[in-house]
């Protein structure tokens, strides 16, 4: 038996604060992954896809997501997909997944905590019935008993005590699952792909949603063979948005520099989103440079998200050298190093840059 | 540079006025208003500054109104030790401007150029005068008459702008910024004012409209947040709702069921009931019954008691009417007595008042013939009082009626004889004759040794004894009148004594006063007769008739010894003997009452008596009538005994519904309708709500809540950031602006310290302690008062101080800009808004300015100056102008 694992889709994501056209596409994307991932399906010839929770954003999403979810779920054409109802879609009143407009014939949305058989297999499927669960979403399993099928777990929530100290929600306890004889646990809302145990993954998300995502925009094909048998899984990348971070350190000029090439000659920069965190301590000149080479950047990728707290500015003898004035500048720029106040320097040193005569 | 010479021709009025010798120091031009200073200090400025060509209206206005000739000025000045003269005429379309030195001259344009190069000004306008920039350095030494008071224009002037910062610069060292200096001031300004308005007051619309952008997109996210909460909310409602109704459902078949079991016992109860209120009725008939048999058998033993208590009754009354009719007859018998008693009482009362009566009138005429016998005396008295009258009557008949008046006049008459007598005698002669011997004088014989006087009043010739005869003859015709007039005084007095009836004066007198005496006499007797008959004589002897008729009346009896002692004996007696007859009428008057009551009793009790015979004989009757009481006290107690069996029957009963729900059984029934009722008005309201929330959960499904509220939370955060961004750039740039501004400042100040340096000892003379403040580009900002005051703004200071600030400041800049050339100061009527003393400290300040500069002093108030130590004063006498 071979089924197609994913999750957390979060359709109706809107990625605004990557801002403009790019937001667009990214939300468009959404859907379109959805079809490849159809496509990988259909070439994979898998008995069923899976969608472990979380197919909707929210329950509050608009007809329009609802109608692109319904044209995306159709390349699936008469495959089983299971849609699973995670936290952020929950099966509230009013929730999504009850508002599909015309869902293709072989989508099936459990309402409740319930048992099916797709292709042979037994499929224990634990859909939330609100956003947060007080204990396991899925406890109510039964035990193996004497079924003779592949028994497979579809639910969502945590498995991993990710909040230390926190009360948990949604809360699965897997060695407990396994040990009443299921084969494989499909878990959705963990967004980046994850082995839990070898019979437990989390898929992650097909696109990323944020950065502090950790492998994100893959899915799984998994293999059982029988009865008790150990899963087969792999990981089959489908994401088209890229989203990278950075943390660098520049300890001189030299490093922005060399920074700066590297991150140019990044492949397909227009589906890059780059979070950039800069630390270390630069000349005048060489931040001057650096937010020059920045802007450049910013305009060829996706998205940049700069953090440059860290980056500190000290003039250099030279960058002093240039802003030594005579008369009263002079007492500007010493007053300014004086208070530390790199800002207003940066000003003023971009100032005399532009002037006429002097500084350049 | 100093003047030495001014020469004006045909210049607005002034033919011809020459100021030479004119010191390189200071210089004094006073003179009354129309002596032509205005007019000197117009032509120097256009001999220095105006071109001499062109004919604009400023210039035709030069001209002497109805002159042909052109006004005309010659200026002789000395410059970096050439002498150099200048001559222009005006209004003409031509150049004519000369300006030659020791062995150049030059014509013309080149003139004009040469002498703009000489004092630093530009080519000024065709229409008006030159101003401001175009004058360089001269708008500051210049100082028009009226205009001391306004701040030195400096700021915009860039030849002195220049100039002072050349020279100051030289002076403190390269303090200031040159053109990046400049630049970067500019550029910081620019900067900074992207976000702020000038000033660096407001936030400019970009800061702002990035606040109240986050500001709306925060309310706009929050508002969606708001509107999923509450479709949430309903969702939950609804859920709650669903589950209500499923409870209500489950609950209501509860109530369904209760209700049916409370029907069933209901109708049992309902069949008891009626069995019960059959028996009850039953039992009441019973009750009413016994009731009646008791009240009958009541009714028997009260007639009985009343019986008997009646013919008690009666035997009291009747002991008590004999004993009512036994003290009628004792009293009746004393009755009788007392009636006796009285009538004695009576009789013997009237007996003493008869004798009291008689005693009272003889008492009454003893006292009337005592009055008679006073009348008589006083009519004895009367009758002696009239015989005196009479005596006196007659006794003044006897007189002449000579009264007082008369008497009066009688003297009056002789007092006028008299004086008439006297008058006569003054105005006689008197004749004295002494004899020596007897002789006949005038027929008299008169002896010797006599002397005689006679006095003469008339001619009169005296015979003296044959021997002669003597002739007097006094006066004239006047002793004629007044012998007259003795003679009619005479006549007067003895015509009025012969009708008075008297023998003379004398006599007269004395009759008055016996007339008098005997008046009086007479009043006193009448007066005694009206004391002894107030009322008349007439009353008096009335009242003694009547006294003497009513004595004989009188009867004559037995008059008692002592008739007073009698009467007062009787008296007493009859008050006590009133007394004893009024005890004896009151005892008998209460035995009659007695009497009277004592019937009115007896006849009470034997109507009452007849009363209780009547009640007596009726309740026999009755009595006879109902039957015994023994009867009737069977018939009752039968009639008990069957209550107490139908009693028994109905608590049986009442038994048996009491144990089948009694009266509950109703209200249980109605308890469980109402339940069943109240079950179904909660389900109706349950179902309507969860209709509607459906409905409103179906209306919300089609909004993209979700997806709005991620643009709102984006914008909201792209907002966030984009003010945060705008608040750091316009940090810096706030912060760069202002020490750039401090600095500049700082730098400027140092430069200006220079001037101040140069003004401070001469505003001390002026204004001492006070010290001036000047902006980085000199212009004046005000005067600091003492070392710690507060600086007052200088178009905040007095007119005059405003003046001699400004002055101070000038005087002080030109000293700065005359480092290598001194240029002259001229100053017309520069001080008018100043007081006398603080001129005279002025002088002080002029004096010592004036040994580096010249300056030329215009100013009508001459005397003011005196002491200014001017090295040269020019005095101008009025010359009005033509025009």
């Amino acid at each position: 038996m071979r089924l197609l694992h994913t999750a957390d889709w979060q359709l109706g994501l809107r990625l605004d604060f990557v801002g403009g056209e790019t937001a667009a596409r990214l939300r468009a994307q959404r859907y379109d992954t959805i079809r490849t991932i159809a496509r990988l399906a259909h070439e994979r010839a898998v008995d069923m896809v899976v969608v472990a929770g979380d197919v909707f954003d929210a329950n509050r999403v608009g007809r329009d997501t609802l109608q692109q979810a319904s044209d995306a779920l159709a390349t699936f054409g008469d495959l089983p997909v299971i849609l699973l109802a995670g936290n952020h879609d929950a099966l509230e009143e009013g929730a999504a997944l009850t508002r599909l407009p015309n869902p293709p014939a072989g989508v099936f949305v459990p309402t409740g905590p319930e048992i099916v058989e797709v292709a042979g297999v037994e499929l224990l499927l634990c859909p939330l019935q609100e956003r947060h669960v007080r204990g396991d979403p899925a406890g109510w399993i039964p035990g193996r008993g004497n079924s003779e099928r592949i028994r497979v777990a579809v639910a969502h929530g945590g498995a991993l005590n990710f909040a230390e100290g926190v009360e948990s929600v949604n809360r699965i306890e897997v060695d407990a699952l396994l040990a009443k004889g299921v084969d494989y646990v499909a878990l959705g809302d963990w967004h980046g792909t994850f082995r839990v145990h070898d019979r437990c993954w989390y898929s992650g998300t097909h696109e990323a949603t944020r950065f502090r995502e950790q492998a994100p925009g893959n899915v799984l094909i998994v293999d059982i063979d029988g009865p008790g048998a150990l899963p087969r899984v792999e990981t089959v990348p489908v994401a088209r948005s890229r989203w990278l971070r950075e943390s660098v350190e520049l300890a001189e000029d030299a490093d922005a520099e060399s920074m700066l090439q590297r991150l140019e000659a990044l492949p397909e920069k227009s589906w890059t989103l780059l979070r950039l965190e800069l630390s270390g301590e630069l000349s005048l000149a060489g931040r001057e440079r650096l937010d020059t080479g920045l802007a450049s950047l910013a305009a060829s990728l996706a998205h940049l998200r700069l953090k440059a707290e860290g980056l500190s500015v000290a003039p250099t003898a030279e960058d002093l050298a240039s802003l030594e004035q005579e008369g009263y500048l002079g007492e500007v720029v010493r007053g300014l190093r004086a208070e530390g106040d790199i800002d207003a320097l940066r000003l003023l040193y971009r100032i005399l840059r532009q002037a006429p005569t002097a500084g350049g | 540079m100093w003047i030495r010479r001014l020469e004006v021709e045909h210049w607005r009025g002034l033919e011809h006025v020459l100021l030479d010798d004119l010191s390189p120091h200071l210089n004094l031009v006073t003179g009354p208003n129309e002596s032509g200073k205005s007019r000197l200090v117009q032509a120097l400025r256009f001999g220095l500054f105006e071109s001499s060509r062109g004919a604009g209206r400023f210039k035709q206005d030069l001209q002497t109104w109805g002159g042909s000739e052109r006004p005309r000025v010659r200026i002789d000045f000395e410059l970096a030790g050439a002498a150099w003269q200048v001559e222009k005429t005006f209004v003409s379309h031509q150049h004519q401007t000369r300006l030659s030195t020791a062995n150049r001259a030059f014509e013309g344009e080149e003139a004009e150029a040469r002498l703009r190069e000489l004092l630093g000004t530009e080519p000024g306008s065709t229409t008006s005068p030159a101003s401001g920039a175009q004058l360089g350095r001269w708008s500051l030494l210049w100082v028009e008459q009226g205009r001391a008071g306004e701040e030195p224009e400096v700021a915009d002037n860039s030849a002195i702008q220049g100039g002072l910062h050349d020279r100051l610069v030289r002076e403190v060292g390269d303090v200031a910024a040159g053109a990046l200096g400049q630049y970067v001031r500019r550029r910081a300004r620019e900067e900074a004012e992207r976000f702020y308005s000038q000033g660096l007051g407001a936030e400019k619309k970009r800061l702002k409209e990035a606040r109240s952008h986050l500001e709306a997109c925060s309310a706009a996210r929050e508002d969606i947040e708001r509107r999923i909460a509450a479709i949430e909310d309903d969702a939950r409602t609804l859920r709650r709702t669903r589950a209500d109704e499923s409870d209500l459902s489950e609950r209501r078949a509860v109530a369904e069921a209760e209700r049916s079991d409370a029907r069933t016992r209901r109708d049992e109860t309902r069949e008891l009931a009626r069995q019960l209120e059959a028996v009850t009725d039953e039992l009441a008939r019973a009750e009413a019954a016994v009731a009646a048999r008791r009240k009958a058998l009541a009714q028997a033993e009260s007639l009985a008691e009343e019986l008997s208590a009646n013919e008690q009754r009666r035997e009291r009354l009747q002991a008590e009417l004999d004993a009512v009719l036994k003290e009628e007859a004792e009293t009746r018998s004393t009755l009788t007595e007392l009636r006796e008693h009285a009538a004695n009482a009576d009789m013997a009362l009237d007996g003493l008042r008869t004798e009291r009566l008689r005693l009272q009138r003889l008492v009454q005429a003893r006292s009337q013939r005592e009055e008679q016998a006073r009348l008589d005396a006083r009519l004895d008295q009367a009758a002696r009082q009239d015989a005196v009258l009479a005596e006196l009557r007659t006794a003044l008949n006897e007189l002449p009626e000579v009264g007082d008046a008369d008497v009066m006049a009688l003297r009056m008459l002789e007092r006028e004889r008299l004086e008439a007598s006297a008058r006569l005698e003054g105005a006689s002669v008197r004749v004295r004759l002494q004899t020596r011997r007897a002789l006949d004088f005038d027929g008299e014989r008169i002896e010797a040794g006599v002397e005689r006087t006679f006095l003469v009043d008339r001619d009169r010739r005296f015979e003296l004894d044959g021997i002669a005869s003597l002739e007097v003859q006094p006066g004239s015709g006047a002793l004629e009148s007044l012998r007259d007039a003795v003679a009619d005084s005479e006549v007067n007095l003895r015509r009025r004594i012969e009708a008075l009836g008297v023998r003379d004066l004398e006599h007269a007198e004395r009759v008055s006063r016996e007339r008098e005496a005997l008046l009086g006499r007479e009043r006193e007797a009448r007066q005694r007769l009206r004391e002894l008959f107030p009322d008349g004589r007439e009353a008096a002897r009335t009242w003694r008739d009547l006294l003497a008729a009513t004595l004989a009346e009188l009867p004559q009896s037995e008059v008692p010894s002592d008739l007073d002692a009698a009467l007062a004996n009787i008296e007493t007696g009859e008050g006590e003997q009133i007394a004893v007859a009024a005890a004896a009428r009151k005892r008998r008057d209460e035995a009659s009452a007695r009497i009277e009551a004592q019937a009115q009793q007896v006849a009470d009790l034997r109507s009452e008596l007849k009363g209780i015979d009547g009640e007596l004989a009726q309740l026999r009757r009755q009595l006879e009538g109902d039957g015994s009481v023994v009867r009737l006290r069977e018939a009752c107690d039968a009639e008990a005994r069957r209550q107490t069996e139908v009693a028994a029957r109905r608590g049986d009963i009442a038994q048996v519904f009491k144990a089948a729900g009694g009266d509950t059984a109703e209200l249980d029934l109605e308890r469980a309708e109402r339940a069943v009722r109240a079950l179904d008005e909660q389900a109706a309201g349950k179902r309507d709500l969860r209709v509607a929330l459906e409905q409103r959960m179906n209306d919300a499904g089609a909004s993209s809540l979700h997806e709005a509220l991620q643009d709102a939370a984006s914008a909201e955060a792209a907002a966030e950031l984009d003010l945060a961004r705008l608040e750091r750039e316009a940090g810096a740039a706030r912060r760069l602006f202002e020490r750039v501004e401090q600095a500049y400042g700082a730098a400027q100040a140092q430069l200006a310290e220079p001037v101040i340096r140069r003004i401070q000892p001469y505003l001390e003379q002026v204004l001492p302690g006070a010290r001036a403040h000047l902006a980085d580009d000199f212009a004046l900002l005000g005067l600091q008062q003492g070392e710690a005051g507060s600086t007052e703004r200088f178009d905040q200071l007095s007119g005059g101080t405003r003046e001699q600030l400004a002055l101070l400041v000038r005087i002080g800049l030109a000293e700065v800009l005359g480092e290598d050339e001194p240029w002259p100061l001229l100053l017309d009527d520069a001080l008018v808004n100043t007081d006398p003393e603080r001129i005279r400290q002025f002088q002080r300040v002029l004096f010592a300015a004036s040994r580096r500069t010249q300056i030329l002093l215009f100013t009508c108030h001459g005397p003011l100056f005196d002491a200014a130590g001017a090295d040269r004063v020019v005095p101008l006498v009025p010359r009005p102008r033509r025009r």
